[in-house]
């Protein structure tokens, strides 16, 4: 079965590949110019963009990515224990009941030292 | 390793898979564009064809046509595959949903899905969420800064759907005890009351909320709102190259339409005399309809409400809610 899907993965891939590019070759069709200003930057009209796309990003973006990574795994955690719920139990459901425990009280550490906060 | 017999169905079944949603996507442009015309009491694409019906030729021929600009600063490989990721990811994440009930044609029984497993939800899901890189390779390759705010909005807001979503899915899967979206769908056989949207309305509130985030859509289109960062991180792309970061959003959209209406709304049974077929089409529609709907009527919302809503209030409901369904089934 996972061949299959292998297979069918690869097919859909490579067709949804040849799209674009009998798109992209379209392109050729349309006349072509070129003028001074074409490849400037975008910046809503200014001939000479303000600032460069070097600048900082505030540190809150990457601090919710990191959080995504650890959250996420948990939830990955979670899957196995959810398809085989009945056959675990209530053995099988306290001791999710105390990871799920852990995962809230790391919740409330981000939520106490602010991390989800953006102001 | 592969039997040619099986090879062959899975070449066709990719091909009408892949050729209808692309057209539907671009279909869905027209349709979206009317919709929210009437909701503003406008006529919207009049003119060409029909009822404006041509409309959607045209806009083609114009997109195919357009010139292919690389602005002077981006990185040209990645600049230039980003677009390829979103609408490739969008699409490969179709091989495992089934779409109608198995029909025989000429013999032979058909099932209308590329590829059936068993972590079909896993599966869509995984998939789905490495079109994230698309938004972001697309925004840091351009060299603008407007581009570059699109990427890391973009990133932090996936993101966090992520966790929404793949904690909101849970309760449903352990009620049902498969990850196969086949076995999701014979799980609610007996009509209306059997949709697993009455025994989880929260999830089910919760996985709809996700689904908006990850489509980019209205009220969650922080993304590419136009009065704050132009467009986003497709603000320098043009042409093709824009045009298939819409099929990605477009085909993303129906492949979350699908999703809710398999996992929450009883799939593709039959319904009354309904055939479960024309079901699916129905429920699909419908949610087109409603991200349309939600788009027109509701403002859009600032990236750190947005935070605040998913790690603050979505997230913890979404753990409540599985502790609850847990306590219920044993």
């Amino acid at each position: 079965m996972s061949e299959n899907l292998f297979l069918a993965s690869c097919i859909v891939a490579f067709l949804t590949l040849f799209l674009p590019l009998l798109f992209l070759a379209s392109a050729r069709l349309g006349p072509r110019s070129e003028t001074k200003n074409k490849h400037m930057l975008y910046e809503s009209g200014i001939s000479s963009p303000i600032g460069t796309s070097e600048g900082r990003m505030s540190a809150k973006f990457y601090l919710i990515a990191i959080l995504f990574v650890l959250f996420d795994v948990e939830i990955i955690f979670m899957f196995p224990w959810a398809l085989n719920l009945r056959e675990l139990g209530f053995l099988g459901l306290f001791e999710m009941l105390t990871f799920i425990l852990l995962l809230a009280a790391g919740l409330w550490y981000v939520y106490r030292i602010k991390a989800l906060s953006w102001q | 390793m592969f039997d040619t017999a099986v090879i062959i169905e899975t070449v066709v079944k990719a091909v009408i898979v892949v050729a209808v949603i692309a057209a539907l996507a671009g279909f869905a442009t027209f349709i979206e564009r009317k919709v929210l015309a009437f909701m503003q009491r406008r006529l919207g694409p009049m003119h060409v064809g029909p009822y404006g019906l041509l409309q959607l030729a045209a806009d083609g021929i114009k997109l195919f046509t357009k010139e292919d600009i690389i602005p002077q600063n981006a990185i040209k490989p990645i600049f230039m595959i980003a677009p390829v990721i979103a609408a490739t990811t969008a699409f490969v994440a179709m091989a495992a949903v089934p779409y109608f009930p198995e029909f025989t044609l000429f013999g032979y029984t058909i099932h209308p899905i590329i590829s059936d497993i068993n972590v079909a939800l896993l599966y869509v899901m995984g998939v789905a969420s490495v079109g994230i890189y698309g938004p972001l390779l697309a925004g840091m390759s351009s060299a603008n800064k407007w581009s570059l705010l699109g990427a890391a909005r973009a990133v932090v807001q996936m993101l966090s759907f992520e966790v929404v979503s793949g904690l909101s899915v849970l309760a449903p899967i352990m009620m049902i005890g498969s990850l196969s979206l086949i076995d999701i769908n014979d799980a609610q056989t007996g009509g209306i009351g059997d949709w697993l949207i009455w025994k989880q309305p929260l999830a089910f509130v919760l996985f709809a909320i996700a689904g908006f985030m990850e489509t980019n859509r209205a009220p969650f289109d922080t993304v590419e709102f136009e009065a704050e960062i132009v467009a986003g991180y497709a603000t320098e792309y043009s042409g093709m190259r824009w045009g298939l970061f819409f099929i990605g959003e477009y085909a993303n959209m129906i492949t979350i339409s699908v999703l809710v209406s398999i996992i929450f709304m009883g799939g593709y049974n039959a319904f009354w005399f309904i055939p479960g077929g024309l079901m699916m089409l129905l429920k699909v529609s419908f949610w087109i309809f409603l991200f349309l709907w939600v788009r027109a009527a509701w403002p859009h919302v600032r990236p750190d409400q947005l935070m605040w809503v998913c790690w603050k209030v979505l997230m913890p409901l979404s753990v409540v809610n599985i502790v609850i369904t847990g306590f219920a089934l044993l």
